[in-house]
């Protein structure tokens, strides 16, 4: 794959991946370089294992009970399944946007305050800072900065996810996985969502799973089609909706199934 | 077809009435309370009820004051909520978040166990073991004391606390969990810092409930607090709570006596406070969405 | 008693004799009444009561009490409306029995005679 982008580029790096849930083999030797500062999509019908494969990167999986990874998941060089790992700062580093927003039942501020404060930011004033920086990335600002201390409850469906994108953003990561972050939301929403991601790119290593064709084709640089727990096939976005090697990815893309 | 429909008719109102006996019951109560207690009012006159002397049975002068026996079943109440709170809201947390599924299956039989012993049971114990312990440890000349009924009624409000608190807890969405842990929290950050707080409104209905519990609790209370109905917020002294009262004199009282009314307001005062608390955990838990408005 | 005084508030009042004599036996000073029957543990100090002030202190026991030398005392009574006849008159018999007698002796209470 060493044609997609230059090997300094490569921020996660798998080999020979395997993952289990129990004596269920999720993942079959998953190999994928992830690109630096750019949006990967992985696509594919529902079960072909994206989202697992999304949630080993932050090591989500682990609080499912009895589930089982092998192989090599390096993100910045470093393993991080690892046993000296420490998962805080993985997931300091890697942050995630659920598919479902999942705002607490706190104020707005509490929302992003919620993850620098754990990682010892105690000052207001930092506070309100990371808080407003946020919310200006995640395009939330000018609609919730008069009511930052009323309940995250009250926001339209489409603002609770900008928020948690706001929240992630909070903890300073250097990688967000999204996990299908906008199949809840309306069209209106979902543009504004993947306008978002565009702008995020410039600063963050993003990688969105989706089942929407157009969406991945939209916001995409990258592209990986994945099917009954295997990557079938990986490719810069263009070439993959163009002209895929491989007559699955054709046949999913094209309409055929999935 | 007529007769299908007398049938049903017939079925209906058995339900209503089975549905709305515990109202009957509880307006008899009510009134029953009433008819025996309000000849107080003409004599000796309510303002009787009103101070800090109960000693009706005297050949000096009978006296009725409640407020002994009111901050009795507070100072006792609030002690065993405290005692029973850290307890029963971490052995939720346990039972719902850390818990592997083996431990809980072996825990929650014992919680069961544990609200379904006998009052009296629970007093005997109270009386020959955890007395004598009070006692020892704090250096007191009798282990009969409000603590000693506090600790008591503690173990019967815990496992009311830990059922209801944990249900909240489970119902707390695990999406909140995984966004938290997500942004870096440990699983005991997660538990204090988010789930707990999302628990909260049914946490305090089962706090509030477990105290209805304990207000009302009357056998324990009776066999380790001495039953002295002094005034005092102190834990290492006698108290004596309404409901003891009530359950030691109603037997030895002349019907129709001032003493005999007299405890029927005591009843009156207590059924109000039962009343109470149970109108604002039932309030909470409404709030909360646990009971279907 | 008292000369008619009150107690004090603070006088703790038990649900049972058995649990006067379980918090005698354990509180330091305490002090309280019960049946002779709850002495038979041994449990509990029993104590010398003077009639008034001018007559010798004495023991509760089966001859003081039945000579009224201990003044604390006072009969049991079996209660019926009317003459007790059939099973009732059998429980009654029984009760003033020599063998009736005897198992009140055994648990420490005294004798009619």
């Amino acid at each position: 794959m060493a044609e997609l982008f230059s090997e300094n580029n490569v921020k996660v790096h798998v080999r020979e991946m395997n993952f289990f849930y129990g004596q269920v083999q999720a993942l079959f030797n998953i190999n994928i370089d992830i690109p630096e500062k750019q949006v990967t999509a992985f696509i594919g019908p529902s079960g072909c294992g994206k989202s697992t494969f999304l949630r080993t990167l932050n090591r989500m999986n682990d609080i499912i009970d009895g589930t089982r990874i092998e192989g090599k998941v390096m993100i910045d060089g470093s393993d991080i399944y690892n046993p000296m790992t420490d998962v805080v700062a993985l997931r300091k580093k890697v942050g995630m946007i659920f598919q479902k927003s999942n705002p607490f039942p706190k104020s707005i501020f509490d929302n992003i305050a919620y993850g620098p404060r754990l990682h010892g930011v105690k000052d207001k004033n930092s506070l309100m800072e990371i808080v407003e920086t946020c919310l200006v990335k995640s395009a939330l600002w000018d609609e919730v900065k008069d009511r930052l201390d009323k309940s995250a409850m009250g926001l339209s469906g489409g603002q609770q996810q900008r928020l948690c994108i706001a929240r992630a953003l909070a903890i300073n990561p250097d990688v967000v996985l999204m996990d299908e972050p906008a199949s809840a939301l309306d069209p209106k929403s979902t543009l504004k969502i993947e306008d978002l991601v565009n702008e995020l790119k410039k600063d963050y290593t993003i990688i969105i799973v989706t089942h929407n064709m157009q969406q991945a084709g939209r916001v995409s640089d990258y592209t990986a089609f994945f099917y009954e727990g295997r990557l079938i096939e990986y490719g810069a976005t263009g070439q993959i909706f163009t002209k895929p090697n491989v007559k699955q990815t054709e046949d999913y893309i094209t309409g055929r199934f999935g | 077809m007529n007769k299908q429909r007398l049938k049903a008719k017939i079925i209906k109102y058995f339900l209503q009435s089975c549905g709305s006996l515990s109202i009957i019951i509880i307006l008899l109560i009510f009134l029953f309370l009433f008819k025996e207690a309000l000849p107080f009012i003409g004599s000796p006159g309510l303002n009787e009820l009103f101070h800090s002397i109960w000693n009706p049975v005297s050949f000096q002068k009978e006296e009725f004051g409640l407020y002994p026996l009111i901050t009795g079943s507070i100072l006792v109440t609030v002690l065993a909520t405290i005692i029973a709170i850290p307890f029963g809201i971490i052995g939720a947390v346990y039972i719902s978040e850390v818990a592997t599924p083996g431990e809980r299956e072996f825990l929650k039989p014992f919680i069961e166990i544990l609200a379904g012993i006998p009052s009296v049971v629970l007093g005997f114990f109270g009386l020959v073991v955890i007395a004598p312990l009070v006692k020892d440890i704090f250096g007191l000349n009798t282990g009969l004391t409000a603590l000693t009924g506090s600790i008591l009624l503690a173990f019967m409000a815990i496992p009311t606390i830990m059922s209801i608190s944990e249900d909240a807890i489970k119902s707390v969405p695990s999406a909140y969990k995984e966004a938290s842990l997500a942004l870096g929290a440990s699983k005991l950050e997660t538990i204090w810092k988010v789930v707990v707080p999302a628990a909260l409104s049914g946490i305090v209905a089962s706090v509030m409930l477990g105290m209805g519990r304990v207000v009302g609790e009357t056998m324990t209370v009776m066999m380790v607090t001495g039953n002295a109905p002094v005034i005092s917020m102190n834990p290492f002294t006698s108290v004596r709570t309404m409901t003891a009262t009530i359950a030691a004199e109603m037997g030895e009282v002349t019907f129709g006596s001032h003493h005999y009314m007299a405890l029927f307001w005591v009843g009156i005062v207590l059924m109000l406070m039962t009343f109470l608390l149970n109108m604002v955990s039932y309030r909470v838990l409404k709030k909360y969405g646990m009971i279907d408005k | 008693m008292l000369n008619k005084e009150n107690f004090d508030p603070s006088v703790k009042l038990m649900p049972a004799s058995s649990s006067i004599a379980q918090s005698i036996s354990q509180d330091k000073w305490s002090i309280g009444y019960l049946g002779l029957g709850y002495t038979k543990e041994g449990n509990v100090k029993v104590l010398n009561v003077k009639k008034d002030e001018n007559t010798p202190a004495v023991t509760p026991n089966h001859n003081t009490v039945l000579d009224k030398t201990y003044s604390i005392a006072r009969p049991l009574f079996l209660i019926f409306n009317g003459e007790p006849a059939g099973n009732l008159k059998l429980v009654f018999d029984y009760a003033l029995s020599a063998e009736g007698q005897k198992i009140v002796e055994e648990t420490g209470y005294v004798t009619l005679k």
